[in-house]
């Protein structure tokens, strides 16, 4: 609590709202406490304040009102308000406030004519340089978009052509007489392929 | 009543007997007719014919054997083969020589359904009809005196007749004994292994790998009643004699056929490989084995771009 003079003169008047606020420091009691046996306005001022204090104690609890408070008033809200985007309870703060408040509702006033001042404005088209680096972006990403899938689609067609296109190694030109000659031998240690004697690879076409 | 209980158990075993183990008793009676077959000695002509997708081929062949060699002469040429070598004769290349190899029993699904005596070249025969699947597979007409085969029937899957072979005259007492030339006129075959064609397939067992003519790898499947090869070449496209060859189509893949009057031949390529298949076994086996074996290259447009793009 800041400390208040009891009394013009007295170098220790600001003593006694600290003692009654106990906030003395070490040694100030003494001074007071001599002081105050000589000082007959400090005495009167002790006892008045003393009494104020009582006083005051009594009273009753009293919530101050939030427009009364400092930095309440609603401020950016003034814009979200005339935007419609205020949920129910700021919306109610808002209006309760203008009602009284004389400067949030002169700023709201010029807030909104501000707004209307605006959409009257002229359509602007954006400067030809902001155009053409839009544009360039644009294309530049449909480009890029483009290479990456024409990328895909060759590597794809690429693959499907290889397989299909590219001949596999060729078989060496196969004569099938010594196949013919190791079957035989083969054969010639079988059961039963003797019934029927296979008839040599001459006869084939 | 304990003694009706014994009889009951002992009817019920029978007939469990011959439900479960006569038909395996059947198949060895087949392995053993095909081995005396094998180990026969006659000579004769024998034509041959084989019908495939329409087209059929017919040939007659001069077969000669004994002591487990047998000389076969056809179109001009004459080869003689058996032990695991085979060689022209007359002719100035080397002949072929396999370093080892190994052997398959006959597989389950081949049941005797029934054996009969008939007389055929004024020879008395007998007659196995043997089924797969409760279906005629194969007939086969066996001399009694020689174990000689006189004469085959292989059925397709649908019962149409396959192959047919008969001899047309025959000798139990062979004219000429042929005998494989010997050492060093032949060019010897090694073993080796393949992680491309698989273990079995369709029924089939891959018996022996070898390395095949041009850096092929050979590999033989047998199920103990047909067998066939395939040869593993590097490179992709048609060759050889397979660019006048039938197209057929098998699931999304495209191969080329050849028929001659005894076999098939067959040529796909796929993943940077070509595959020759030949062999005697019935066009529904061809079409399993077909399906199971590395693929074709498909002819359809996606086929392409997946086997271009990933192999």
């Amino acid at each position: 609590m800041a400390r208040v003079k009891s009394s013009e003169g007295c170098e220790t008047a600001e003593l006694i709202t600290a003692y009654l606020d106990a906030e003395l420091r070490p040694g100030e009691l003494d001074v007071i406490v001599e002081h105050l046996s000589e000082c007959r306005v400090c005495i009167q001022e002790f006892h008045r304040l003393k009494e104020m204090r009582a006083a005051l104690r009594t009273l009753p609890y009293l919530e101050i009102p939030e427009r009364l408070l400092p930095d309440t008033h609603p401020g950016e809200q003034l814009s979200a308000y005339l935007d419609g985007q205020l949920d129910t309870a700021e919306h109610d703060f808002v209006i309760s406030h203008i009602d009284f408040c004389t400067d949030c509702r002169l700023e709201l006033h010029e807030l909104d004519s501000a707004r209307t001042a605006i959409r009257s404005l002229p359509g602007l088209e954006p400067p030809e340089f902001m155009t053409i680096q839009r544009e360039r972006v644009q294309k530049e990403r449909w480009s890029r978009r483009r290479v990456i899938a024409a990328a895909v689609g060759i590597a794809g067609v690429a693959a499907v052509g290889f397989s299909l296109l590219s001949p596999p190694r060729p078989v060496a030109d196969l004569d099938i007489n010594p196949l013919f000659d190791q079957h035989q031998a083969r054969l010639s240690v079988e059961y039963g392929s003797n019934v029927v004697p296979v008839v040599a690879p001459v006869e084939l076409p | 009543m304990t003694r009706i209980r014994r009889l009951m158990a002992l009817g019920a075993a029978s007939l469990a007997l011959m439900l479960f183990v006569a038909p395996a008793a059947h198949a060895a009676d087949l392995e053993d007719y095909l081995a005396d077959a094998a180990d026969a000695s006659y000579a004769g002509e024998q034509a041959t014919w084989c019908n495939f997708e329409g087209q059929t081929k017919f040939a007659v062949v001069s077969v000669e054997q004994a002591d487990s060699t047998m000389m076969i002469e056809s179109g001009g040429s004459s080869q003689v083969l058996g032990d695991g070598k085979v060689a022209g004769i007359g002719s100035t290349s080397n002949g072929v020589a396999l370093a080892d190899w190994s052997s398959v029993s006959l597989a389950d699904r081949y049941v005797t359904a029934s054996t009969k005596s008939e007389v055929r070249l004024g020879r008395n025969v007998t007659v196995v009809t043997v089924d797969e699947a409760g279906e005629v597979r194969a007939r086969f007409w066996f001399d009694s005196e020689t174990g000689t085969a006189l004469g085959s029937e292989v059925y397709d899957g649908e019962g149409g007749l396959f192959r047919l072979s008969w001899m047309l005259d025959f000798d139990a007492n062979p004219r000429q004994i042929y005998t494989l030339p010997g050492a060093p006129a032949y060019d010897l075959v090694v073993t080796a292994d393949t992680s491309v064609l698989p273990a079995s397939v369709a029924g089939y067992t891959r018996v022996d790998t070898y390395r095949g003519p041009n850096d092929s790898v050979h590999a033989f499947y047998s199920d103990g009643l047909f067998s066939f090869s395939v040869f593993s070449l590097d490179g992709e496209g048609v060759s050889g004699p397979f660019v006048d060859g039938e197209e057929m189509n098998v699931g999304s893949g495209s191969y080329r056929w050849i028929l001659t009057a005894s076999e098939l031949w067959v040529q796909w390529s796929g993943s940077g490989k070509t595959y020759v298949l030949v062999g005697d076994l019935p066009p529904d086996h061809l079409e399993s084995a077909l399906a199971e074996l590395p693929a074709a290259s498909g002819s359809s447009l996606l086929s392409r771009i997946w086997s271009g793009i990933f192999g």
